[in-house]
């Protein structure tokens, strides 16, 4: 004991506290944040009609900060810009990120690497939602076009708190395993019933099946913004459950003996995640698969602690939700994909290679 | 017994309505070292998790003289550690990171954003979970991932993180699950200087293997079928005829005839 209080002092500063996997999230951070500046501006000088660089990055510029000549970039070539496209890269690039994040928190609570927002019943309360709107015709009177998508958000929400609540009911202490068979069986009964909707109402049911498939056309800064201020709270306040998230990540029993509120904490993330996912799903659509591997390449490539792992996630999401929307668009011309059938098409391989590979040289290694 | 840290007083516990454990009581006073025995699906275990609040009790179990139903979970936490068998591990934390998880009700109160950047431990944190990372012996581990580690190395990350949460009351179960002998023998004297360090702490633990009961414990409650059938010295409870008939076998010979094999 002797030997190593004498050498405390002088060890122990926050520096020499950080562990290899922290330093390498922290320059993952930082490199995530270049990556998706570029990615960004990729995305909007990319299309039909490209774009050079220097012509986005001064449209968006001038069109930032109400500059009246443009920078000199042609006032159409600014329009496609500001008004079409940064909307549009922006609105994939938060859809993105709150997928990720959203995913990254549940599969953690939920102590299972496969759950995702949607295992909760998130995205067949929201397209429920989105199909009543659809079929009553409704318009709420302050949200107007965004009627929709608020309906869809509540709607996912509520479906996500009905799943806790009865989860609650029959097991006292919310295990992990009820709530994933709990929010399935919810998940599925939504779907029936959004597709009886679908099924009988004909007019309307090519519109709520494109709906399902997702697309980030035609929203202006207006979705952009309110889904951007629902992130930024839902976030920051994921964020400061980071310690018992990688608590509770470890098991629920030791999490309660280490002095988590294992309950609460449950039930705030899972409304947090709720409102996150269910907001991105009703202005986007059901757009699978990032929620599942955005968190799983964060804590393979960087760190699983979830100081990092949220922030990573969040970014690694948006890159890549940017970087499938762009595929939608210019794949084939003239003809837009459905995004989340490309998110799982370019997603599944990619993921494969990283997980498996990086799997198979640690076992070698060994 | 000079003073009753803990007090258990007709306490009855289960789960979904069903008490497994009936209506035991028993007191256990400061520096003492309890194993609790008894056959498989017993009630040892759910003894031990009424004990640190996870599962609800009736009846009352005082700790320091305060009933813990009427602690919070915070307060209960920083008294009463339990340990027990985690099943698998999907995450990929550092030996380090994971141990410096017990801190966590030492160091909850600083939540900040910032921590992204820096680190909410401080030197007492690190000082314990150094201390504790070396005497589990996983300094040189510290920076493993835990699912690259064998079930006894997880098995001492995790009684690592147990011991760093400082608790008065620690509860075991079945600490000694996947360790090789050499380490069982290791974690019994690590037990007992714990123990000894300082003069307001309380062991109870769970084994299954009665040989390493005598090293570590000088007090025995044996429970079978969730009512205490002895509670006595070790010496006294491990060689009488109670233990073959809760365990329904015949121990006294069994170890008498180990002894033979050994001694020759």
């Amino acid at each position: 004991m002797l030997r190593l209080s004498k050498r405390f002092p002088r060890q122990y500063t926050p520096k020499h506290m950080a562990t290899k996997q922290d330093k390498r999230a922290r320059v993952g951070i930082l490199l995530m944040l270049a990556l998706s500046a570029l990615i960004i501006i990729a995305g909007v000088s990319l299309g039909s009609t490209d774009i050079s660089f220097m012509d986005t990055v001064k449209s968006i510029i001038s069109g930032a900060f109400h500059i009246e000549n443009s920078l000199g970039v042609s006032p159409g070539v600014q329009a496609i810009v500001f008004k079409l496209r940064l909307p549009r890269v922006l609105l994939a690039f938060l859809t993105g990120m709150a997928m990720a994040m959203s995913g990254a928190v549940t599969q953690s609570v939920l102590h299972n690497p496969l759950a995702s927002p949607y295992t909760l019943g998130v995205s067949s309360g929201a397209s429920l939602g989105a199909a009543i709107v659809t079929v009553l015709g409704i318009t709420l009177p302050i949200a107007r076009e965004l009627s929709l998508a608020a309906i869809g958000t509540v709607f996912g929400i509520a479906a996500v708190i009905v799943c806790a609540s009865f989860t609650a009911k029959v097991d006292k202490n919310m295990g992990s395993a009820t709530i994933v068979l709990m929010g399935m069986v919810l998940s599925l009964f939504l779907s029936a019933v959004f597709t009886l909707i679908a099924g009988l109402s004909k007019e309307n049911m090519t519109m709520l099946m494109r709906w399902q498939m997702g697309s980030f056309g035609s929203k202006g800064f207006k979705s952009v913004g309110v889904l951007a201020a629902v992130i930024l709270v839902c976030c920051t306040a994921i964020m400061l459950y980071t310690r018992e998230l990688d608590i509770i990540s470890l098991g629920d029993e030791q999490a309660f003996s280490i002095g988590v509120n294992v309950k609460r904490v449950k039930w705030i993330l899972l409304i947090l995640t709720a409102v996150v996912s269910g907001t991105a799903v009703s202005f986007a659509g059901v757009i699978g698969f990032i929620d599942l591997i955005a968190p799983h390449l964060a804590r393979r490539l960087f760190s699983p602690k979830h100081k990092y792992l949220c922030p990573l996630s969040a970014l690694i999401g948006g890159c890549f939700m940017v970087v499938a929307d762009l595929v939608s668009r210019i794949a084939i011309e003239n003809t837009e994909l459905p995004v989340g059938a490309v998110t799982a098409f370019i997603g599944a391989p990619f993921f494969a290679y990283v997980y498996f590979a990086g799997r198979r040289g640690r076992a070698d290694a060994k | 017994m000079l003073n009753k840290m803990l007090e258990v007083e007709n306490m009855s516990c289960g789960y979904g309505g069903t008490d497994i454990v009936k209506n035991i009581s028993f007191t256990a006073g400061c520096g003492e070292k309890i194993a609790i025995l008894g056959p498989n699906g017993c009630g040892k275990s759910t003894v031990l998790r009424s004990l640190s609040g996870i599962i609800t009790h009736k009846g009352e179990i005082r700790l320091d003289g305060v009933e813990i139903g009427r602690l919070s979970r915070h307060e209960l936490s920083e008294k009463v550690s339990l340990f027990s068998q985690i099943s698998s591990v999907y995450y990929s934390y550092s030996v380090y990171d994971t141990v410096e998880m017990g801190r966590y009700q030492i160091n909850s109160q600083k939540k900040s954003l910032s921590g992204i950047f820096g680190s909410e431990s401080d030197k007492t944190d690190a000082i314990a979970v150094e201390k504790y990372l070396r005497s589990m012996g996983l300094w040189e581990l510290r920076d493993r991932l835990i699912t690259e580690l064998s079930g006894g190395q997880l098995q001492r990350v995790m009684l690592a993180r147990s011991f760093v949460q400082e608790p008065k009351l620690l509860l075991l179960d079945e600490p000694t699950n996947h360790l090789d002998i050499s380490h069982q023998l290791a974690l019994i004297e690590h037990l007992k200087t714990w123990t000894s360090e300082s003069d307001d702490r309380l062991l109870i633990g769970v084994f299954h293997d009665l040989n390493l009961v005598p090293a570590l414990f000088e007090r025995v409650i044996l429970i079978n079928d969730g009512v205490i059938l002895a509670d006595g010295r070790t010496s006294e409870i491990l060689k009488s005829d109670v233990i073959s008939r809760a365990y329904g076998a015949d121990i006294l010979s069994c170890m008498r005839k180990n002894c033979e094999f050994w001694c020759d």
